[in-house]
């Protein structure tokens, strides 16, 4: 009895340890066995405040991008801002330029509804840190085509 | 123009609501067409003929007209049929 | 002993699955182990790992429901490690083209790149419509050369004649053939 006990502790402490050392065991809403629901609010926050740690890293933010972008929400203004803010610190230009994008993407049917009140919320951060808009940087059309992966042979 | 603030989070289910009310309405309003349109007139046509039917007077209307192989027209009994 | 080793387990693991954002320990790159280096680095030669990606490998796909993936498109080169630097500066004195540098430096298509048609549809639709064609003319071959000549059942006096017996025998007299016919005064019904 207490050697299966053992083994089972030990066995949940490697898959902990490991968790740790992998650097991805952050952002996760629920507890395996409990459905945590939280509000809205405390869902805007929490992004917020994620982003909005000032030693927050390359890796943490894109995961951060990419989990927010799974979900069936647009992202709050106030997200979106803390994201950018999160891409000056670690000084990566392109990414914010890519994640302007993919919340023009997100909105899919709503776009003309839905962007431009983006925008309009996110002017002065834009302008404040420089960042062109992909409308100005001309990425809202295709600039060029690449063969496609699936015909390469 | 100032717009209000547009819907955000959960625009997929709502799309969702909509498409599914969208497809019940219509799935219900082909059966009721169908009901209406199809079998309601069906069983009708069914129910008219067989309430007025005389099955004897059409034997015997098939009978003179040379249908049947066992029974020859005017009521003779074909015994060289088998 | 047994006690303590799995509080200390609880604690671990309920850290791991907690709901508050921890600081993971790896900084700025993957710590990665010298057998994991030499796997990934023949592939991925002189970019940097960046994210976790869509399925924690070192790789690079244009996925609109991923915008972040694990390296950067380009390797590092000497101008992109000068722009890189300029990075570090203020944004609003970067030209347009170092912007664009910048975006394609660490990515291969814009979303409008991604999701632009790609006309697939002409050489699908055209295979599809040369399949047809070849079982057309297969078609007039086998009625050329194969299929024996057609039934006498198929000429209209016989077909008269199926007819005028099936109005006889009164087949489907509710909603076919004899329900058509006057039996009255023997012709069609209008």
């Amino acid at each position: 009895m207490l050697r299966i006990f053992t083994s089972r502790v030990a066995s949940v402490v490697e898959t902990a340890a490991r968790a740790n050392l992998s650097a991805t065991s952050i952002v996760s809403r629920r507890c395996m066995s409990k459905h945590v629901v939280e509000s809205e609010e405390e869902f805007d926050a929490r992004y917020e405040s994620f982003f909005n740690r000032p030693d927050i890293d390359g890796w943490e933010v894109r995961k951060a991008m990419n989990d927010i972008h799974a979900d069936d929400l647009v992202p709050e203004p106030k997200i979106v801002i803390a994201a950018l803010k999160a891409c000056r610190r670690i000084n990566d230009y392109a990414l914010a330029v890519r994640y302007l994008e993919a919340i023009k993407d997100k909105t899919g049917p709503k776009q003309g509804e839905i962007w431009p009140y983006m925008l309009k919320e996110l002017q002065p951060t834009l302008s404040e840190l420089g960042i062109s808009t992909p409308e100005e940087m001309g990425y809202d059309k295709p600039e060029f085509a690449s063969e496609s992966v699936y015909d390469m042979h | 123009m100032s717009a209000a603030r547009p819907q955000l989070r959960g625009l997929l289910k709502s799309q969702l609501k909509r498409d599914f009310s969208i497809a019940a309405v219509l799935s219900v309003g082909a059966a009721v067409m169908w009901q209406a349109v199809v079998v309601l007139p069906r069983k009708r046509r069914y129910e008219a003929f067989l309430t007025n039917l005389d099955a004897d007077k059409e034997f015997i209307r098939m009978r003179e007209a040379g249908v049947f192989q066992s029974v020859k027209p005017g009521g003779e009994i074909n015994d060289e049929a088998w | 002993m047994a006690f303590q080793l799995s509080r200390h387990a609880i604690t671990i693991s309920r850290r791991a699955l907690s709901t508050s954002l921890v600081k993971s320990q790896s900084a700025k790159a993957p710590a990665l182990n010298q057998e994991q280096v030499d796997s990934y680095y023949p592939k991925i030669g002189n970019r940097d790992i960046v994210g976790f990606g869509f399925n924690g490998n070192p790789n690079y796909q244009d996925r609109p429901e991923f915008p972040a993936p694990a390296v950067r498109w380009a390797p590092n080169t000497e101008e992109i490690q000068a722009l890189r630097q300029k990075e570090a500066g203020d944004w609003s004195k970067l030209s347009m083209e170092e912007k664009k540098a910048l975006y394609r430096a660490s990515f291969r298509h814009t979303y409008a790149e991604m999701k632009a048609p790609t006309g697939e549809w002409k050489s699908i639709l055209a295979g599809t419509l040369l399949g047809c064609a070849v079982a057309g003319w297969f078609m007039v071959w086998l009625k050329a050369y194969v299929y024996p000549s057609l039934p006498v059942s198929i000429t209209d006096e016989w077909k008269e004649d199926m007819l005028e017996k099936a109005i006889k025998q009164q087949q489907n007299p509710v909603e076919g053939v004899a329900s058509k016919w006057d039996y009255e005064s023997n012709r069609w019904k209008n």
